[in-house]
């Protein structure tokens, strides 16, 4: 990488070269059988210039076509406004919790394994329709001609299992950079399958309560797009204008933390080379902070928040958020009165993520009597908008939950169901 | 490459086939009147996949050097899935030696990419051009390439395709912000960028109209639907529910119906990847199976699913050439090409005549189905109400919700002149392939409308 870097900068003013190498094998079933197992491995460069203000990217898979890159990445960068990008100093970043040893020993028969208890943890309350389980080793080096010369070694393990029960179905997932015990998984798949067999679609105005999951689909279809500055800068965004200023309710804080350990998104430093670091995006209701990599901190003249992400070498980096924990100031029981439990909603693609209007399909829902589950629910269409429902009086449950990357309790808000 | 893969076809196992690419790609993004971002890159792939007693083993790396290790390893992976295997067996096809491409009027790697990006800024700049707009999106792609295929069976094919794919959005202010976009995206070349003003025009226009619109009424009413929509209805609503996995998944609602009355008898939907230029066209599918028309619901009567080998060998029935992957990388899934209406004998006026109250919808912002229920949702970008016959208040982010079957049966009459829909990438387990939809105007008797 080091020779990558000096034939860049014979050409150029500054540069970093990404690199990035995966390793995994997957399990898969179709039914209660195993359908496939599959190994998969990739590695490859991305190399980013900066040319008398003007900054360029190439990438390569074989390292004899370093020196094509370098020409492709300072010729693209001729072509491209000056944006003064500066690349980060060298830092000694925070470790994090990323890497799971037990990870890197699973392989196709040990992968396979998990995959069955998982089918028969389903097997228990409905039929396994399909899924899967991989488990990953992936490396990434960045260096840059500032001194920058970072590596980081994670691990990743998905397990994922769709159930049937009648005419309902539902799934469980689990996502994170250590292993985990797969039958619960597949028992749960099973379980909110069964449970939302014979499910109706119902007309309903008043208090819903969104499970973790639907939240944090509402989070990433057109809230987390708020936090972007760049977005911000072209005022492309209903927050543009707001920093400072109340967008959510006042009992609503909302932090971004790199470091939660064994979060799939959790990350000492970002593809960039500069470390990252808790933020808080939310305050009291009031929006704080805007996100910015390398470029787009020097286009809107703000400092870099360590933001800077890739989702693949073949990728400059972009703004991307890691791991978002909702914590509200007040809560209360979800479940304590009557209304509509929403686990699951269909159609978020659709929803206008620019002014938070939705109108989506409920999957899987429940009506609430004396804090039970009374009725499942399937078919009614949830409409609203989000942004609003967040700013208005929106309740929180006492528990909070990690789906993934986004830890939150259960959020409840007035709204209408149409059948 | 496609020698190199035939050397290693002749690997231990009941079946070996080996896919593998090279391919060229140029992505360019215009924010407003600056290019944001201009990437040309090489990247290349290889997939083997093997039945060893009924199992599937598949090894995939993105360097084709790796071809030797990867035969040992697939191997090894199919005999890890025999523990419980799926007792896959593959309906047989005919061996094919072939070679095929895509020749399109200019080549991409004709154009330099400055002349490219230079094309871009040029139509962000109009989008902006007018008071109203105050940030645009515009951008290019380009892919070209090689990818081979090679089975033990005999099949050794060579196919080059080109594609290429052109969008704009334009971002408007007034009360409100809203955003209106459109895309082009063909098997051919830079020729794509020819005459985009006139998309970017419409994309302005509708992003106007968003400003005045209104949401829709909601609860069940009489709705026609565009071309555009239609097409997504043929693809999301139908297709899914006819991919044969599915059926065997226990997972489509349509997997008992076969032969029977699904719609009423107005409605035939095909699927079609042997269309010229069409973005969901291919001459052979990811098993090496030669590309076909199918009619997959005849004047209302289904009478056909969507195959891979293994499906078809699993219900009986013939391979239809639908087996396709995102890469060579990916397994190969069943899946559509470009999926439609047919046209129908109504007028335009005929079809809204009857109406006194209900919903036109126009475009599309995307649909999304869940074949084992038959629920499906779509969603608009806009439309007008419909009032006595006549279109009236212009409406934005219209969602219909319904189920398969009975929407089917609520067809009551299909215009007479077809277009196609809107190109796009249509996901499953985790894979994006190109499909392409279209029909004529289509009117239902009723559907929940949710805005």
């Amino acid at each position: 990488m080091e020779e990558i870097l000096r034939l860049a900068l014979k050409k150029a003013d500054a540069a970093d070269v990404f690199y990035s190498e995966s390793d995994g094998v997957l399990a898969r079933n179709s039914l209660d059988r195993v359908e496939a197992c599959k190994s998969s491995r990739e590695s490859g460069y991305g190399l980013r210039v900066v040319h008398k203000g003007r900054t360029g990217f190439a990438y390569f898979t074989r390292v004899e076509d370093a020196k094509r890159a370098v020409d492709e990445a300072v010729r693209t960068a001729k072509l491209l406004p000056k944006e003064n990008l500066a690349l980060p100093s060298p830092s000694r970043p925070k470790p994090v919790k990323s890497f799971d040893r037990r990870v890197t020993k699973v392989d196709e028969d040990s992968a396979v394994d998990m995959l069955l208890a998982m089918v028969n943890g389903a097997s228990e309350k409905a039929l396994p329709v399909k899924g899967e389980v991989s488990a990953g080793t992936s490396t990434h080096r960045i260096i840059n001609s500032e001194g920058v010369d970072l590596e980081s070694k994670e691990t990743t393990f998905f397990a994922y299992e769709e159930a049937k029960k009648g005419k309902s179905l539902s799934y469980d997932e689990h996502s994170s950079s250590r292993i985990t015990s797969t039958q619960p998984i597949g028992f749960k798949a099973g379980e909110w399958a069964s449970l939302g067999n014979g499910a109706k679609p119902v007309a309903f105005k008043g208090r819903i309560c969104l499970s973790v999951e639907a939240l944090s689909s509402f989070f990433a279809s057109a809230v987390l797009e708020q936090f972007n500055g760049e977005s911000a800068r072209r005022k492309k965004t209903t927050w543009a204008n707001s920093l400072n200023k109340r967008v959510m309710h006042p009992r609503i804080n909302v932090v971004e933390d790199p470091h939660i350990p064994w979060a799939q998104p959790t990350a000492a430093f970002d593809d960039e080379g500069r470390p990252t670091r808790k933020k808080s995006l939310i305050r009291n209701g009031v929006l704080k902070k805007f996100l910015y990599d390398s470029r787009t901190a020097a286009l809107s003249k703000a400092k870099p928040t360590g933001s800077g992400f890739r989702p693949s070498y073949s990728v400059a980096p972009e703004t991307s958020v890691t791991n978002i924990v909702l914590n509200p100031s007040e809560k209360c029981n979800a479940f304590a009165n009557s209304g509509l439990f929403v686990r699951e909603l269909m159609g978020f693609h659709n929803m206008n993520s620019v002014t938070g209007d939705f109108a989506l399909t409920i999957t899987l829902g429940f009506t609430l009597k004396n804090g039970e589950f009374d009725k499942p629910v399937r078919g009614s269409i949830l409409r609203g908008n989000i942004f609003s429902a967040l700013k208005d009086n929106p309740m929180f449950d006492k528990k909070a939950l990690t789906r993934d990357w986004f830890t939150s309790p259960r959020m409840c808000f007035d709204a209408e169901v149409v059948k | 490459m496609l020698d190199l893969l035939l050397k290693h076809v002749g690997a231990p196992a009941d079946f070996v086939e080996i896919r593998a690419a090279r391919a060229w790609s140029t992505h360019i993004s215009v924010r407003d009147k600056a290019i944001e971002s201009l990437v040309a890159g090489a990247r290349e792939g290889i997939g083997v996949r093997v039945l060893y007693k009924g199992a599937w083993g598949f090894a995939v790396s993105n360097s084709v050097s790796d071809i030797g290790s990867l035969v040992d390893r697939a191997i090894k992976l199919a005999r890890a899935s025999s523990v419980r295997p799926i007792a896959a067996k593959l309906a047989p096809v005919e061996p094919h030696v072939a070679k095929a491409r895509i020749k399109p009027k200019h080549h991409p790697k004709d154009m330099h990419i400055d002349e490219k990006a230079r094309r871009c800024v040029e139509l962000s700049k109009r989008t902006l051009a007018d008071s109203k707009v105050h940030a645009s999106d515009v951008s290019y792609g380009d892919a070209w390439g090689e990818w081979c295929y090679a089975n033990s069976e005999g099949s050794a094919i060579e196919y080059h395709p080109v594609r290429s794919v052109f969008t704009a959005a334009a971002f408007v202010k007034g009360d409100t912000l809203m955003r209106a976009s459109d895309r082009d995206a063909l098997l051919c070349g830079t020729e794509i960028l020819n005459k985009k003003e006139v998309l970017v025009d419409r994309v302005i226009t509708k992003a106007k109209r968003l400003l005045k619109s209104e949401l829709p009424p909601k609860g069940s009413m009489p709705v026609v639907v565009d071309p555009r929509m239609a097409g997504v209805f043929a693809h999301e609503a139908v297709g899914h529910a006819c991919e044969a996995d599915a059926v065997l998944n226990k997972c489509s609602i349509l997997g008992n119906r076969m032969n029977t009355l699904i719609g009423s008898r107005c409605v035939t939907i095909v699927d079609d990847p042997t269309l010229p230029r069409m973005y969901g066209s291919y001459p052979f599918d990811a098993e090496g199976t030669k590309a076909q028309r199918k009619v997959l619901v005849d004047k209302g009567r289904l009478c056909a699913f969507l195959h891979s080998r293994e499906t078809a060998a699993k219900l009986g029935q013939k391979p239809t050439g639908n087996a396709r992957a995102e890469s060579v990388l990916a397994f190969p899934l069943v899946r559509m090409s470009n999926t439609f209406f047919e046209a129908g004998d109504h007028s335009r006026e005929e079809l809204f005549a009857p109406i006194k109250r209900g919903v036109y919808i126009e475009g599309m912002k995307g649909g999304v189905t869940e074949p084992s229920t038959g629920f499906f949702q779509f969603a608009a970008e806009c439309g007008r109400l419909i009032e006595n016959g006549e279109l009236t208040k212009p409406l934005r982010d219209i969602t219909v919700v319904g189920n398969i079957v009975d929407t089917l049966k609520l067809i009551e009459a299909c215009g007479k002149q077809w277009k196609a829909g809107v190109p796009g990438t249509c996901g499953k387990a985790g894979q994006g392939v190109p499909v392409s939809d279209g029909g004529p105007h289509i009117r239902i008797k009723k559907m929940l409308v949710g805005g």
